[in-house]
């Protein structure tokens, strides 16, 4: 089996992950309620994973969210930070999990969207669409990091800037570059940075971060037990119980450090290079592929390490099934990314997406190739 | 009667940045809930300290910016 589907997932886990999602099990007391040992202890393996990942992001750790996905982050984000009456500025390569949730209170009648044109390779024009959409009522600009579909890259940290002069909050989805490309929330300008824990931070499914700034605070999409001010109706003022309703998974945040650890031990960049100089090799070889139309660019400082592609007279479905015969796994279709295949016009044929991850090798690209050499020649 | 002195927190994370804080200004603390919560205050926790220090803690927290619900001399 050639795994090429880590936008979806990464795959496989670290060793220490396996083992951090075990001790969690074992340990499985309930993290912030009781005041027991083995309680206690959950919540200092929370704590430590707090601690991490704030500094991995340059937060505070009393605004580490943990959340069930990144889609949960973001729906708690757009939601808790928008007003009636607001308006909204996204980019056109938006996943489903902020488009949707855009849609729903537009057709609510709570905001108005606009979508910016992201221009891939030109950071100014593509800050020029943003700063253009911005009107009077704006509160809010929300995009993400990388597509998902293209693996193209947005200019956050300009983005950032501009929403800092605007004084708009800025939400971030960083599903495809957490772990992958370096952040820095403070730096970058960030307000909620909305993540995956099971992607490049290598931890298990069912997990995701929200972090926030400083100076935002939300409405909660959740209310609920806090393990705090337990007499008190309303839901708590204070970050990070505000929007951590319910039991935590504790063997997820625990997964979490420990991928955490894993990919800060081979360093971002390290990590990064080697992925993007197979992804390079993997262009190269279908660039020169006849029938085969690439959709992503081969230039590492501007994507993630993925690539769409399609093959002339076959859906993108077909394409990802006849692979699934040999063994290899991509994914195909629309990615739950209706904007970026309508800005990129692949509304009819989606796209086959390979996305390659720290534990792909040189035999897994040529495995690949082959297969899609024999796919065209059929 | 003999009884600790504590500072007391809504939030068990706040609890925990408190003891790095305390313990970065030499301060030991050891966690726990409050086993006397205020009547109105619901489940809290509290960072229990030597009471020699409880003032010199407190005011490390709250130079800290960490949300608390005051803390308790302690008596005997």
């Amino acid at each position: 089996m050639v795994y090429l589907d880590n936008a979806a997932t990464t795959f496989p886990k670290p060793e220490c992950v396996t083992q951090a999602v075990l001790r969690g099990m074992r340990l499985s007391a309930n993290p912030g309620r009781s005041g027991h040992l083995m309680s206690r202890r959950a919540s200092e393996e929370v704590f430590a994973v707090r601690k991490k990942a704030a500094e991995f992001f340059g937060a505070s750790p009393d605004r580490v969210i943990f959340t069930q996905n990144c889609t949960q982050s973001l729906n708690t984000a757009i939601n808790g930070l928008v007003r009636q009456g607001d308006h909204v500025i996204t980019s056109s390569l938006e996943h489903n999990s902020v488009m949707r949730v855009l849609h729903r209170l537009q057709k609510d009648g709570v905001i108005t969207y606009d979508t910016a044109q992201v221009y891939e390779g030109d950071d100014e024009r593509t800050l020029a669409s943003f700063e253009e959409k911005i009107r009077k009522n704006t509160s809010v600009i929300v995009c993400t990091h990388a597509s998902n579909v293209f693996g193209s890259v947005l200019p956050v940290e300009k983005i950032g800037m501009l929403a800092k002069g605007y004084g708009l909050k800025f939400i971030v989805d960083g599903a495809q570059s957490a772990g992958v490309l370096p952040i820095d929330i403070k730096k970058m300008n960030i307000d909620a940075l909305c993540i995956p824990g099971h992607k490049g931070l290598y931890g298990a499914m069912g997990t995701g971060l929200l972090i926030l700034s400083e100076r935002c605070s939300m409405r909660p999409l959740i209310f609920g037990g806090t393990g705090s001010e337990s007499l008190n109706p309303d839901q708590p003022d204070i970050y990070p119980d505000r929007l951590e309703s319910g039991t935590l998974n504790l063997p997820g945040i625990m997964s979490i450090g420990a991928g955490i650890d894993f990919v800060e031990g081979r360093e971002i960049k390290q990590i990064h290079n080697y992925e993007a100089q197979l992804c390079r090799e993997l262009y190269s070889y279908l660039r020169n592929i006849k029938g085969v139309s690439l959709l992503s660019s081969a230039d590492s400082l501007r994507t993630v390490p993925l690539i769409a592609f399609n093959c002339k007279g076959l859906h993108s479905e077909e394409v990802a099934e006849r692979l699934d015969r040999h063994g290899i796994c991509v994914r195909a279709g629309y990615h739950c990314a209706f904007q970026a295949h309508k800005y990129r016009k692949t509304s009819e044929q989606g796209a086959v997406r390979v996305s390659l991850g720290v534990f792909n090798t040189k035999n897994d690209v040529k495995k690949f190739i082959n297969c899609i050499n024999k796919i065209e020649k059929a | 009667m003999y009884t600790k002195a504590y500072i007391k927190f809504s939030s068990v994370t706040h609890a925990q940045l408190a003891r790095e804080a305390l313990l970065r200004q030499g301060i030991r603390s050891v966690m726990g809930r409050n086993t006397n919560p205020a009547r109105k205050q619901g489940c809290n926790y509290a960072l229990y300290v030597d009471r020699a220090v409880i003032e010199k803690a407190y005011s490390v927290v709250s130079l800290n910016r960490i949300k608390n619900m005051g803390y308790e001399k302690g008596e005997g």
